[in-house]
This record gives structure tokens, sequence and C-alpha cells, in this order.
């Protein structure tokens, strides 16, 4: 693949932004790239391309795992009631629709839906925990691209 | 008397770096209720805990009533403080506080609502014997009345919504023909902004000074008058410039008017700190506006001007304290406040969000910085443009507007438009100097001002 | 528009909160057995707490709206769906016009409450629109609601406005918000804690065997439970010296015991006055998760003192209110 680099970095901004990745930083060679989406509701990428070498090839990419974060304050609840088994557990395959947990404030329980689709890896909260906005509640391992 | 020893601040900026400090003096727990936008901002280092309780949106942060008691119930908080704006005249969240256990730092939910609807308040000040500025006794219905109304009383008239406050809702209309119009945007901005449209009329008062009686009352009925601000100094019903005391005062007036408000606070079964609204006419007859029942933005006029500490006032006041005086206080030598937001006059004041590239504060003595800012941080444009308050506090009226001129001088910011060239522009106006700018001086002026502005002169 | 019964069911009728200030003339208070049931559905549909809703017991009839409704169901949950797809409990749910709305079997619970945002708009008798069926009084013709009939349902107020805004451009055409409300979840695990009751008015007059029997022993709802009150199945109680009662007044939650000793527990459409001894009072919020009881479960009870008692009511209306404004909010926010 010998492109120049402004074709590489331009259809590198493409494939990010039709990517499920919010944020992203690269470096490879002598250029560094740092780009950020608007954050949307919910999901937060830990995956980093990492560089390689100076001829503008993409580094292979880490198994992505991304973060399911809470989308409000409150008291987190695993399940849909205190008698039944919770929405998720470690291993469950999930889709963006999968309820996942719901958080309650004031009587009132807002569905956590998963947001990325793959297969939950860890549960970061209990039940009855207290729990802020943005917080992380589980990482998924997502499907390779 | 309940010990708070929790507090969860429900606001941001410098109002809840203010709160903090007060809390820290009190030795009490601060905890901050932040959206992600305020992440980085100054208050979320400066408090004990800190909580995300949102996004961006102040309608889904800061606003959201099940957020923020999520927040102070999750974090075992006794007690929460609302600032100024957001919930702090909600009394639906003061009331939701009052059952959940959580002592709220203000007024009771029925003082808020009273006060809160400005018809209902004027009625009740005309019950009470204290002079409200003509208008009518309650909201006007339809079209035929307001003409009627507004008729009787006398062009130009000002269209006010009954649940509004901070200067929205609010239209003139200098004539019949638009009366109409006036009513309709007033009542619009009032729904969206308030949820409710119902609007008023008044006489709008001409030549006149907005002066404004801070109150502090405790759980026991106790009132103290802690003396008066001028804020004539506004555009478009913000204000610009704070002072006390009011160039037009005189000790009979200041007592009659303290009188007053004090009388309007027990009426309203009042306790914490809160400010009644006045016009002061060139005859030095005084009329009720409106009582804020807030701690508000310029507060630390008073502070400065009478010597104490109104937060941590409202902090013991809430606890159940007594006031810690059983005399009106009265402002000593001159204090002078400029509220500096990042607007830019010369573009009609658009709001204008950015990063402070540079932010140097001035400093000396009896000299108050109040802000939230540091080099590096953000105006974002999801809330109000306010970058600090400087206040000086001087022996005499001169000597307050010198020291404020060089401070303004001194204040170095980069990065985003200020309002600080039009304040030193106002400061030297002789109309300033001299104690005659009124309500109307500034927007009257405007041009000629900006005008002076641009080119430099002082 | 109008909510057309499709089937027939086990009983279902129009209730509210009841019909107060009567029972000195004999006509008792009637209304919905798990009133913070049909509390909290009214207001997942912007409705006033008071609204007319249907109480459907055990067994619940299809329904369906000629025109686009907001409603939500709480209580027992009867697997509802709406053309074919399941809907979720207790929280607004939007149905397009000719939705129909059916029930399967009972989940857990006994009575589910469900509310159409603007109310039944059946006539008030007496200040309510509940129905108490033995006397032919209020709700809908005085009676059960059976398939064929054809109830008007009242003007959507602004909060249901909001709503049906809200969930009319979700993709689904049957949508629901991503949130629900209750101050308690209708499961095993709450419904069959101990029934909390304070002393009755002749509890000093039983036997102290049978005064420790209540709290010791489990009782069993029998098949002669209605609204009108449950009889229980368990150790037999006594008075410790029979004695001749005076009728006095009754009153929900009272527990009686006939001279056979067996209990009973008055409930709704309890008569307004009676003459068995009165052993216990059971407190209003657990009177409504009794509600939610079928014959065959049981029941155990636990004395409290009338302060706790005070407390815990006054406590469970603090939990409706934060409900309520929780609610509020969400609705305001635009579904979240």
């Amino acid at each position: 693949m010998d492109k120049t680099d402004k074709e590489w970095i331009q259809e590198l901004m493409n494939k990010f932004q039709q990517s499920e990745i919010t944020k992203i930083k690269i470096r490879c060679g002598e250029i560094e790239l740092e780009m950020e989406k608007e954050a949307s509701r919910g999901k937060k990428s830990s995956g980093i391309i990492s560089e390689t070498d100076t001829d503008g090839q993409e580094g292979s990419q880490n198994p992505a795992e991304e973060e399911i974060l809470s989308p409000l304050v409150g008291t987190f609840y695993a399940a849909p009631s205190p008698d039944e088994e919770p929405f998720v557990k470690e291993g469950a395959e999930i889709t963006a629709d999968t309820v996942v947990g719901m958080v309650e404030s004031m009587k009132v329980f807002t569905e956590i839906p998963a947001g990325v689709q793959g297969s939950v890896q860890k549960i970061l909260v209990h039940d009855g925990d207290f729990v802020e906005y943005d917080q992380p509640l589980f990482t998924v391992r997502t499907e390779q691209p | 008397m309940k010990q708070i020893r929790r507090i969860l601040i429900a606001n941001r900026g410098e109002i809840a770096a203010r709160i903090i400090h007060a809390c820290r003096e009190e030795g009490i727990t601060s905890i901050l209720a932040y959206s992600s936008a305020d992440k980085n901002t100054l208050p979320v280092e400066m408090a004990d805990e800190s909580v995300c309780i949102g996004p961006p949106r102040a309608d889904r942060s800061y606003l959201f009533i099940p957020s923020v008691i999520g927040a102070a119930k999750g974090l075992k908080a006794d007690a929460v403080h609302p600032g100024y704006g957001f919930l702090a005249e909600n009394g639906d969240f003061a009331e939701i506080c009052e059952e959940q256990g959580l002592i709220f730092i203000g007024p009771s939910s029925k003082s808020i609502r009273l006060m809160g609807d400005k018809a209902a308040a004027r009625a009740l000040m005309t019950k009470i014997g204290v002079p409200v500025i003509p208008g009518t006794p309650g909201l006007v219905h339809s079209a035929e009345e307001s003409l009627e109304a507004a008729g009787d009383m006398g062009y130009p008239v000002l269209v006010k919504a009954a649940a509004g406050g901070g200067g929205k809702g609010m239209r003139t209309a200098e004539t019949p023909d638009e009366l109409a119009a006036a009513v309709h945007e007033a009542s619009e901005e009032a729904r969206k902004a308030f949820g409710s449209g119902g609007v008023y009329i008044e006489k709008f008062m001409k030549n006149v000074h907005h002066v404004e009686i801070q109150i502090m009352a405790d759980a026991r009925g106790h009132v103290i008058s802690l003396g008066e601000r001028d804020c004539s100094a506004q555009r478009k019903h913000q204000k610009l410039i704070e002072e006390s005391p009011s160039p037009l005062m005189t000790g009979t007036l200041r007592e009659n008017m303290g009188k007053a408000a004090k009388k309007a606070a027990r009426a309203a079964g009042y306790c914490g700190a809160g400010t009644v609204e006045f016009v002061v006419d060139r005859q030095g007859q005084f009329y009720f506006m409106e009582m804020n029942t807030r701690i508000q933005v310029e507060h630390p006029v008073t502070e400065m001007a009478v010597g104490t500490d109104l937060v941590r006032t409202m902090i013991r006041t809430a606890q159940g304290e007594p006031l810690p005086w059983d005399k009106d206080l009265v402002p000593r030598g001159w204090t002078i406040e400029c509220r500096i937001n990042a607007e830019d006059p010369a573009r009609q004041f658009a709001p204008s969000p950015g990063v402070l590239k540079v932010y140097e504060p001035p400093r000396g003595r009896d000299l108050r910085v109040d802000s939230a800012m540091k080099e590096g941080s953000v105006i974002s444009p999801f809330y109000d443009s306010m970058i600090a308050k400087v206040i000086v506090h001087k022996n005499s009226r001169e000597e307050a507007i010198n020291s404020m001129e060089q401070a303004l001088g001194q204040f170095h910011i980069e990065g985003v438009p200020t309002t600080i060239p039009l304040q030193k522009q106002i400061l030297s106006l002789p109309a300033f100097r001299e104690g005659r700018v009124d309500t109307a001086y500034i927007e009257t002026h405007l041009k000629d001002i900006l005008q002076n502005m641009k080119e430099g002169k002082s | 528009m109008n909510m057309h019964i499709l089937g027939n069911s086990l009983m279902t009728t129009v209730q509210d909160l009841g019909r107060t200030g009567y029972q000195k003339y004999g006509v008792n208070v009637s209304g919905a057995m798990d009133p913070y049931s049909l509390r909290t559905a009214n207001r997942l549909t912007g409705n006033p707490e008071n609204a007319a809703a249907l109480e459907m017991t055990l067994m619940a009839p299809s329904v369906v709206f000629d025109g686009p409704s907001v409603i939500a169901l709480a209580g027992a949950d009867m697997n509802p769906s709406a053309g074919g797809i399941p809907v979720p409990m207790n929280r607004p749910v939007y149905l397009p016009e000719g939705t129909v709305l059916s029930f399967g079997r009972p989940r857990r619970g006994c009575r589910c409450y469900m509310a159409v945002s603007g109310g039944l708009d059946v006539p008030s008798v007496m200040g309510s629109r509940s129905t108490y069926a033995r006397a032919s009084l209020g709700g809908f013709q005085g009676r059960t609601l059976i398939k064929g009939d054809s109830l008007p349902v009242g003007k959507m107020p602004e909060k249901g406005k909001k709503l049906q805004n809200i969930l009319e451009k979700q993709k689904r055409k049957t949508a629901w918000t991503p949130w629900s409300a209750g101050i308690y979840p209708i499961c095993e695990s709450f419904l069959f804690r101990p029934f909390r009751y304070t002393e009755g008015l002749q509890y000093s007059d039983f036997s102290e065997e049978s005064r420790t029997a209540l709290e010791r022993n489990r009782y069993r709802v029998t098949v002669h439970a209605d609204r009108m009150g449950y009889r229980l199945e368990g150790e037999k109680l006594h008075l410790a010296v029979q004695k001749e009662m005076i009728s006095e007044m009754a009153s929900l939650g009272t527990i009686q015991i006939p001279s056979e000793g067996y209990p009973i527990v008055l409930m709704a459409e309890h008569q307004t006055c009676a003459g068995y001894p009165e052993i216990g009072q059971i407190i209003l919020p657990d009177t409504a998760r009794a509600a939610q009881l079928k014959p065959g479960d049981t029941m155990t009870f636990e004395k409290i003192s009338l302060e706790e008692a005070e407390n815990i009511y006054i406590q469970t209306e603090k939990q409706m209110r934060a409900m309520t404004a929780g609610i509020d909010a969400h609705i305001e926010q635009g579904g979240l």
C-alpha cells in the first residue's frame, strides 16, 4: 500500500467516523493524530491503534474492549427485581439493545442499554452500589471488525 | 438544631467555589455535584468529594432533580446548597429536599413559591403596606384587559411574567400598539424558561435606581437588614456594576427601606438569605419590585460593605442557629463590584465561549476576586459566561471607583472577549462618577459608550 | 375516544381511590385494593392519582382503544402484550390506534391496574368513580366489565401529551420509555413479608395464647377471598372470655375473629360496621400488599406500635411523592 500521508489520514478519519470508537490517538513515524467524537452516550473505547513503521501502514489492533458507562447517577441494580436473575452475567452475548442493568433515583428506574455488541467481560459494580454518571459499569469484549 | 456535616453543592463555577470555601471554614465536608462538562474545573479539585451527575446539558444535570437528589442521598449528604440560578428558587426541589430528609440551605418551599409568583408577591406587599410599583393587581387574561390597565397607568409599561426572574419574561411597551406583541413575547419567553406564561403589567419606571436590600432571617423569625446594594448600572436587566451604599441613600431612606424589606421577609415566613428589590425614584420614593429567595451573585458587595460572611451565615441559620446580630447592619466605606463576563460588548454581548489562554486576576488590599477560573479554564457554551467578580472596598466612592479602574486595568485575560472594556468605560462616565446612572442609562447611552470604548477613550 | 373490552375476565372493574365521607350513611369506601399501584399507574400516564382506572383480578380482558393512547400497568404482572409484542410493566406505554392489548397468566401478584392517560370518563357517583358491584354503584354501570363494553376515555392531560409526543417518534409502533417507576416491586420477597398490624380494639380481650398464635403461625388465604375481605385458615384464635359484642365500626385492614376462630381480614369493600371482635389492624401500606395475595397464599403477622405504623405510613407517602416527582422530571425531560 503506497499512499501519501494526506490520503492515509483522510482514510483513517473516514474509518474512525464510521467506527464505534469515540477517541483515538495514533503515532506513526512523524505523524501524530488525535481524534475524538462528540461524546456518544454510554461507550468509551480504550482501543488504541499502535504505531508501526514509517510507510503508513496501520498497526495491528488489540482485541478491542469497550466499557459501558452509567447513563445516570443513582443506585445500580443488576436485576429487574430482587427475585429475578440479573440482566446479564459474565460471558453473556449482548447486542447494542440488550438491557444490562438499571440505575435508580427517586424510585424511577432507567434501563441501561449496552450500546455495544459483544460479550460481557467483567461486571464492575454490585447490585445496590451507588454509581455516578459516566461511571464504567461493564467491560465488553467487542467483536473484531 | 440540626448539625450539618456534609453539604451537597448543586451548582458550578464561582458560586460552587464560594460555597466550598464556606464549608471549609465551617468544618463541613463539601460534596460537589458536577456535569461531565465541568469535570476539569476548579471547584471539582477544591471539593472534598465530588460526583458526576449528568451530561453537559443543564436540564439533564444541574436542573434534573432526580439526579441531584440521587447524588445527595447516595453520598449521604445532610444538606443541599443550591447556589443561585438552577434549582435555587424551585419550590418543588426545596419541597422534595424537605421530604427526603435533606436540609435545603435556603428558605422553605412555601416562601419560595410565594415570592416566586411575582404577581402574588406584589399583592402580598400591598396587603402589608409595602409600596409597590403601580400595576395590575394580578395577572392579565385578555388583550382588552391589558390595554385597559396600561391605558390607566400610562405608558410606557413593563409586561412581566409572574413566574419570571433574572430579567427573563419581561418586555416594555411604549405605545398601545406595542402592547400585544410585548405580552405575547414576554409570555412565550416565560413559558419556555419557567413553564408558566401568566403575565402582569407594571408602570415602566423611568429615572429610577435599582436598590435592593439584603436581609437575613433565622428559624425563629428574626430578620435583620444588612443594607442596600445599588445595581442601576445594568443593560437589559443584566447587572454590570453593583455598589454599596447607594449614591442616593440617606439614613432615613435606608431605615425605611430596611423596615419594608424586613416586613416582606416576615410576611413570607422567611428563613435564610434573601434580597428584596426596590426601585427608588428621584423624589426618594421607593417601590417594591420583587423578592429573590436565594443568595445572589452580588452578595460579596454586602459582605465587604458590612464585614460578614453571608454563605456561612446561611449554613448556620439552616441548622437552626439564631442570627449573630440583633441590630440592622449599615454599609461602611464604599464597595463596588464588577461582573466580568465572557461577552463581546461590540457584538451585542454575544456570549463567547472559549479557553482562557491567559488569566491573571488583579491583586491588592481591600480587593477580592471571586472566580472559578485559572489559566486554561474553559468557558463552556452550556452555561453562563461568568468569568469572575471583582470587588473593591475603600473609604470613599471616589477611591473605590479609582481602585476598581486600576484593578480592571490589571486584570489580564486572553482567549475570550470580556466586559472589562465596557465596565472601565462606564466607571469613567461623569454620570457614573456623579451617581446619576439610573436603570435606563446604560441602555440609552450604549451606542456612545461602545463607540468611546472602541476608540479607547476613557 | 373509547376503550373497548374484547373478552371476558374474572373480575375487572373501574376503580379510583374510593368513595370517602359516606361510611356514616352505610356506603362503604370501595376503591382500588392496592391503591399504591393505582396511583403509580396514573402518575405514569400523567394523570392525577385519583383518576379512574381498571382493576383487573387474576385474569384480565383484552382491550383496544379506538384512538392513540398512553397507558401504564402497575401491580401484578399479567404478561401484557400489544399486537403480540410483550410490553413492560410500570412505565408509560404508547399504543397506536387499534392496537390490541392482551394478557396472560399472572407471574406474581393478584391485581393489575391499567391507567389510561385522561382517565376513564364514567360518571362520578358521590364523589367517586369506584365500582361497588354489590350495590350496583358507580364505575361502569355499577358492575364488572364484560366483553363488548365500551368506556369513554377523558381528555389527555398535558403530561400525557408530552409522553405521546416523545413515544410516537420511536421506531417501534408500540413504544415505551426506557424508565419505569414504583415504590416496591411486586415480587415474592416483598409480597410475603410479615403483615404488620397494630392492636385491635379488642386485642386485650383475646387470650394470651391467641395473641401469640397470631404472630407464630402461618395463615392461608382461602378461596373465600374477595374485595370485601379474606377468610384465612390456620391456628384458631379465641377471646379469653366470651363476650357479647355490640356492632361497631369496621375498618380497612381489620383482622376480625368470628366465633369459629378463623381470622377475616377486611379489605376495600368491607362492611361499614361489624360485630366480631377485632384482634388487630393491618397497617395501610400492608393492606395494599395483601391485595396482591391469591387464594392459597400464606400470610404471617407482626405486631408493631401505633407510632411505628404512623412512621411507616409517612415514609411510604414520602416515597410516593419522591416517585411522583421523579416521574414528572423524566416526563419533562423528554423520556431520557
